[in-house]
């Protein structure tokens, strides 16, 4: 097996050493994600949350797994934010026939200069932003296609390894696995994905709203207002915001209590939880709370900024238990009582 | 009204501290307001529950409930006072600062500089100047301030609360009767003390003196009259046990039965009176009188002899005649050792006696015929004479030794009686035994005097019913060992009840018909035994 190196790959930015450079990074990483989600939001009608959450773990350099049915502008959401970020964007519409060959490439025997060979041809999943739309609808052989994708940026096919150009980003789409013809995602698949977010009902007055912004003859224009390198950079100032000692013990307990074998773990989780949270989960939650320090205008993660990515960090992270299953346990309850049993 | 807190180069720590001397001032209120309640409360509940039973509330409860209280205060400040981490962990969730001041801190303390932790504690610097700690200031509830002033104020005056008069009586009864138990105890010793004093020294050895002064030495005073009756119940006890070991009721009765014969013989008048009127020491000094003596003259030796030989001869009638009972009674060797041992000395008295009689009218015969004994007739004599000299004197000891055994029972009976009186001064029915004349200063009594009118049936004799003796024993016995059940001393009892028990002792079905055959059959032995002895 053979590795390439990615080509294009932007120098890794040094951690800031000085306060100036620090408070550059702090200001650009502000400001950055302000105009992305203003573009955003110049289309895409409410859902705040909803696009705030999609640009941290872009900032984090996280994937995003969105629910919810169709119609509610998951793929808008997408298609928007890859003009504003300024990105090479793919879209794979995914379906029960879809192969893994259709997703990563395949092998192609090619004649060049009378000489016969196979080349490989790249497949949709090399550009920088990915939209897996409904990927619950593909068959899980071809949802695993993602795994290596997903966690190391590169794709293996006969043996030849190729990474993707950096940043690289999945934004997925799924309905509710209560829905017909819907595979869902497993366990190792979903722990890849750094939030899963719910896409609720827009409101009235966002129905309204979309229907005046969709409906008219001049549908709004989105201008790029960032690039690729500007992502990276921002993830390269996410890590570098510092966090105290009983913070990041307050995230791990977060984590530990979502295990029913712990012994703090409120008796929710001990009742209707198999599997807690990966340490994955943790990676994701610091990430996520470092963006949210940042953008509240501090320099440091605070104990509100950890609580405030756990449920989208952990919640398809935890596999409820039969009994869970059976009762229709909502994840997000389970995780209110773990945050609520730390005070 | 806030205001800003003073200039300072580090801001941060001086906003930690002045939080942390606010809560912990907090603290120490409350901590201070719970362990004046919950002592106030303890000591509250103890003095009800003595002022509830009459009592005055010991000072000593107010002095524990103080100590508690100290004690609470001090956990309750070690556990809940903070530190400056916890100080500035408070200060951030009070004034919305997301663990600014915690995170600055832990990052000055690790030496975490440049970058975003310079950032950070400017960040914190500056948030840490517009705050101002005294906002931490928590005012105590009022109902928690209140209970803390009243429930100590009104537990103090519970103490000044004073017994009731039964308390107060019952006090003073405690009181008496430990002065009583102090008085009785010393006088006990000191009537042990006289009568071993008087005591000959064959009669001390019979009394055990040393267990009987350490039985009284052991004796201790007690608010409980019950207490003190149960100790001189158990000394009056081992009294009894002492001298029913002492009893000589068979040797006395062969001695009597003795005297009895003796008196028939003007020679051994004196020595059957002596023995009737039970003067045992008189007894023994006449046969001192009777016993031979080598250096007299032959005649002399016979004068001697002839009282001691005509006592000897009765002595040993009347062992033979006890031997007799005691066989035909079942009773031989098991408990009367010391009449025994009477009777077997005076059958060898009687023996001695006989040879050495025998022995020196063979002398004086040889003496008359050759002019003087041979060697072996005298040697005889002087054997058979040394024999009854020996017999005589095992005689005499036995005597000495029932007279040291009567006397010891008498003063042992003495100290019963004593006793008896210490238990019923304890029971009050009779005075102090040992209380001197003068009796107590007027109004020292212990009893609460009643006034005339409020005994209704005061001054009217008539209403007096009944007769003495008529009515049950007053008396209060307590056992030796369970305090229950009746002790060797006499309670004085109904005439009646007395009457009923002398009959069913006479008269006792419960005794078996072969038991009963056997005491008529020894009785009528008694009667019958001086004739079959005396007819030959």
């Amino acid at each position: 097996m053979t590795s390439t190196p990615a080509p294009g790959t932007p120098p890794v930015a040094a951690s800031p050493s000085s306060a100036p450079d620090a408070e550059a990074d702090a200001q650009h990483f502000v400001d950055t994600f302000r105009r992305t989600a203003d573009q955003v939001r110049r289309f895409i009608v409410g859902q705040g949350e909803i696009v705030e959450h999609v640009l941290i773990a872009l900032a984090a350099g996280g994937h995003v797994l969105l629910e919810g049915v169709p119609g509610l502008g998951k793929t808008a959401l997408v298609t928007t934010l890859a003009r504003a970020v300024q990105l090479d964007f793919r879209r794979i519409q995914f379906t029960p026939d879809l192969l893994p060959a259709d997703i990563v490439g395949s092998m192609i025997l090619v004649e060049r200069g009378g000489e016969k060979r196979f080349e490989f041809q790249k497949g949709p999943v090399f550009t920088n932003l990915l939209l897996a739309d409904e990927i619950n609808r593909a068959t899980p052989k071809t949802q695993s296609a993602l795994l290596e994708t997903m966690q190391e940026c590169s794709v293996t096919v006969a043996g030849t390894t190729t990474h993707l150009d950096p940043p690289f980003f999945v934004l997925a789409t799924q309905n509710p696995v209560e829905s017909d013809g819907t595979y869902p995602l497993p366990e190792a698949q979903l722990d890849r994905f750094f939030f899963k977010l719910h896409v609720p009902l827009p409101s009235e007055d966002e129905l309204s709203l979309i229907l005046d912004r969709t409906g008219g003859t001049a549908p709004p224009v989105i201008e790029p207002v960032s690039d690729g390198a500007a992502l990276i950079r921002m993830s390269h100032t996410l890590r570098a915001v510092p966090i105290e000692a009983s913070v990041q013990q307050h995230l791990i307990r977060v984590v530990r209590r979502t295990h029913p074998d712990d012994d703090s773990a409120p008796d929710s989780v001990k009742r209707f939880v198999r599997h807690g949270a990966s340490p994955r989960a943790a990676q994701a939650i610091l990430a996520g709370a470092r963006a949210k320090a940042l953008l509240a205008g501090r320099f440091h993660v605070a104990r509100e900024d950890v609580d405030a990515v756990a449920a989208p960090a952990m919640r398809h992270r935890m596999i409820l238990g039969f009994e869970g299953e059976a009762e229709g346990v909502n994840p997000d309850q389970l995780i209110t009582d773990v945050i609520r049993g730390l005070g | 009204m806030t205001q800003p807190p003073p200039a300072d180069a580090r801001p941060i720590e001086s906003a930690v501290h002045a939080a942390r001397r606010q809560i912990n001032r907090g603290v120490a209120c409350r901590a201070a307001c719970w362990s004046a309640l919950l002592g106030g409360a303890g000591a509250l509940a103890v003095g009800l529950a003595y002022v509830s039973v009459g009592h005055r509330v010991p000072p000593v409860v107010y002095g524990v409930a103080a100590v508690a209280a100290l004690v609470i205060f001090l956990a309750g400040w070690f556990r809940y006072r903070v530190g400056p981490h916890e100080a500035a962990g408070r200060l951030d969730e009070r004034f919305g600062l997301a663990d600014g001041l915690t995170s600055a801190r832990t990052f000055d303390r690790e030496q975490k500089r440049g970058g975003f932790y310079h950032l950070q504690q400017a960040w914190a610097e500056s948030a840490a100047s517009r705050i101002d700690p005294r906002a931490l200031r928590s005012r105590l509830p009022r109902p928690l301030l209140t209970a803390a002033l009243a429930l100590p104020l009104l537990a103090g005056l519970l103490g000044f609360r004073p017994p009731s008069p039964a308390v107060l009586e019952a006090r003073q009864q405690a009181a008496a009767t430990l002065e009583l138990g102090d008085s009785l105890n010393q006088g006990i010793r000191e009537e042990v003390q006289r009568h071993l004093d008087e005591a000959e020294l064959d009669e001390r050895e019979l009394l055990e003196p040393e267990s009987l002064k350490e039985t009284a030495e052991r004796l201790r005073t007690s608010e409980d009259r019950a207490d003190l009756m149960r100790q001189y119940a158990a000394m009056e006890q081992k009294l009894a046990d002492l001298s029913q070991a002492l009893q000589q009721q068979r040797a006395e009765r062969f001695l009597s039965d003795a005297a009895d014969r003796l008196s028939e013989n003007a020679s051994t008048s004196a020595l059957a009176e002596a023995l009737r009127q039970k003067r045992y020491d008189d007894a023994a000094e006449l046969l001192r009188k009777m016993t031979p003596d080598p250096q007299a003259d032959a005649a002399a030796q016979q004068r001697r002899l002839d009282p001691l030989k005509s006592a000897s001869a009765q002595l040993a009638q009347a062992a033979k005649r006890f031997k007799a009972g005691a066989a035909s009674s079942g009773s031989a060797g098991k408990s009367g050792g010391l009449a025994d041992d009477l009777a077997t000395v005076s059958e060898q008295l009687d023996q001695a006696a006989r040879d050495y009689d025998e022995n020196l009218e063979k002398s004086q015969q040889e003496a008359k015929q050759q002019g003087q004994p041979s060697d072996r007739t005298g040697e005889r004599l002087r054997r058979s004479r040394q024999q009854t000299q020996q017999a005589t004197d095992s005689l005499r000891k036995k005597l000495k030794k029932m007279n040291a055994s009567r006397k010891a029972r008498s003063r042992l009976t003495q100290m019963r009686q004593t006793l008896s009186q210490c238990q019923g001064a304890c029971a009050g029915q009779n005075q102090n035994p040992f209380a001197m004349p003068g009796g107590k200063k007027a109004g020292s009594s212990t009893s609460n005097s009643t006034s005339a009118s409020a005994d209704p049936d005061y001054g009217r004799f008539d209403a007096i019913t009944g007769q003495k003796n008529a009515g049950p024993s007053q008396t209060v016995v307590e056992d030796a060992a369970s305090g229950t059940g009746t002790s060797g001393r006499r309670a004085s009892a109904p005439a009646a009840q007395h009457s009923r028990q002398l009959e069913s002792f006479v008269d006792r079905p419960d005794v078996p018909e072969p038991l009963r055959e056997g005491v008529k059959t020894y009785f009528e032995s008694l009667h019958e035994a001086p004739e079959e002895t005396l007819a030959p």
